[in-house]
């Protein structure tokens, strides 16, 4: 189904800052303002790639695609889409960033842009296949279980198996979006969470809940916001 | 305001519990539904494409076809074909894999018609051909693995200077 709109993050406030050094001799420096304090090696890292990578460098494209497919892999199957249809989200969501990149100007824009691209791609690719999987049921990517747990009890071990119970009981919007942050890196919660819609103003008290109600199914008897080791 | 500062700010009801749950939490997914190799493999391989103001062809939709000589159309010996079916904001293509002895052949149909040409990326080399008036395209004796076909419009005469839509890498 043609769809024109291209994801467009709500990013702004992510985007006013690139905290790298100005360690680049090109135009930009003249217009770009003083830079800050590093914000921490790995940003300062995603910020030099990304650099590179809109100067055409493919090799710097590639780290940060090692880098961060981790991240949208689980943002695809956290819409409940399987394997097959995640990797092609995922390489989607690489492809369609090739004519973006010039307009991203920071890792935090990099990753929410990123994060909702393949967001709206997995709802595509699960629209559609819904649409069809009713006219036809020979369809080779019939896996549809949204969260397969395969022989969880040998494959974790004790503490995390009851985080993972604790977190199966919470609703579906938390899962989601404890799932992807905790595959990001703090400086992108904000954004992350922003890109995986929602609602701004309230993404760090929807946060705390989530994160407030895992701590009560993990200690009942404990303070959800105090100090639970 | 630095970018660390800002989701300081939004992020201070986190404290080392949550940071610690957040791990496990992040491991137990690592451990229930790894990524598989495949994805950033597949990934790396499409963005080898020169093209990088292409338009993206999504895969719109995947079956098994019945065997070529059930349809007695095509004149492959195919064990086993797939059709595939990609989307572009503008454009479709449908892609019939054959499985041949050793190699792999594309029949495909562009929608709406028009003559173009199309190449297909393989890890040896580019194969090219011609799409004509009523969107046909004929790619054979192609090696197996990872491909990836890229539409360049406009190029049946001049032999440049379109817009491109690329496939993501698709294992043939």
């Amino acid at each position: 189904m043609p769809n024109s709109t291209l994801p467009e993050p709500a990013t702004s406030h992510a985007a006013l800052s690139d905290p790298s050094p100005g360690s680049r001799a090109d135009s930009d420096a003249d217009t770009a303002p003083p830079a800050p304090a590093p914000a921490s090696p790995r940003h300062d890292r995603l910020a030099a790639l990304l650099r590179s990578a809109q100067d055409g460098r493919r090799e710097s494209l590639n780290e940060i695609v090692i880098e961060l497919s981790p991240l949208l892999w689980q943002v695809a199957r956290a819409q409940g889409i399987g394997h097959e249809e995640a990797e092609d989200v995922v390489q989607c969501t690489w492809l369609s960033l090739l004519r973006h990149l010039d307009s991203i100007h920071s890792p935090v824009a990099l990753t929410a842009w990123l994060v909702t691209a393949a967001k709206r791609e997995a709802w595509r690719v699960r629209d559609a296949h819904r649409a069809e999987r009713s006219l036809d049921g020979s369809l080779m990517t019939d896996v549809r279980d949204p969260e397969p747990i395969p022989e969880e009890s040998v494959l974790l071990a004790e503490r995390h198996h009851d985080v993972w119970r604790a977190v199966r009981r919470l609703p579906h919007r938390c899962q989601e979006l404890l799932r992807v942050v905790a595959f990001s890196h703090r400086p992108d919660y904000d954004a992350v969470a922003v890109a995986l819609g929602m609602p701004r103003g309230s993404i760090g008290p929807t946060r705390g809940r989530c994160l407030a109600k895992l701590r009560t199914l993990l200690d009942p008897e404990g303070d959800p916001r105090g100090g639970v080791a | 305001m630095t970018a660390d500062e800002s989701a300081g700010l939004a992020a201070g009801l986190l404290d080392e519990a949550d940071e610690e749950l957040l791990r496990t939490l992040r491991e137990c997914h690592e451990r229930l539904d790894p990524m598989p190799d495949s994805v950033v493999q597949r990934s790396l391989f499409a963005l080898a494409v020169e093209d990088v103001d292409a338009e993206v062809f999504r895969l719109a939709e995947q079956y098994r076809a019945e065997p070529a000589g059930a349809r007695g159309g095509t004149g492959t010996e195919g064990e086993e074909a797939r059709v595939v079916t990609f989307d572009s904001d503008s454009l479709t293509i449908m892609i019939r894999i054959s499985q041949l002895t050793g190699t792999v052949r594309i029949d495909g149909w562009l929608a709406p018609p028009q003559a173009c040409r199309v190449e297909l990326r393989t890890g040896a080399d580019v194969m090219g051909a011609a799409v004509d008036e009523d969107g046909r395209f004929v790619l054979d004796a192609i090696p197996r693995g990872l491909a990836q076909l890229v539409v360049r419009l406009g190029e049946a005469l001049t032999g440049g200077g379109g817009p491109s839509i690329l496939t993501p890498a698709i294992v043939l």
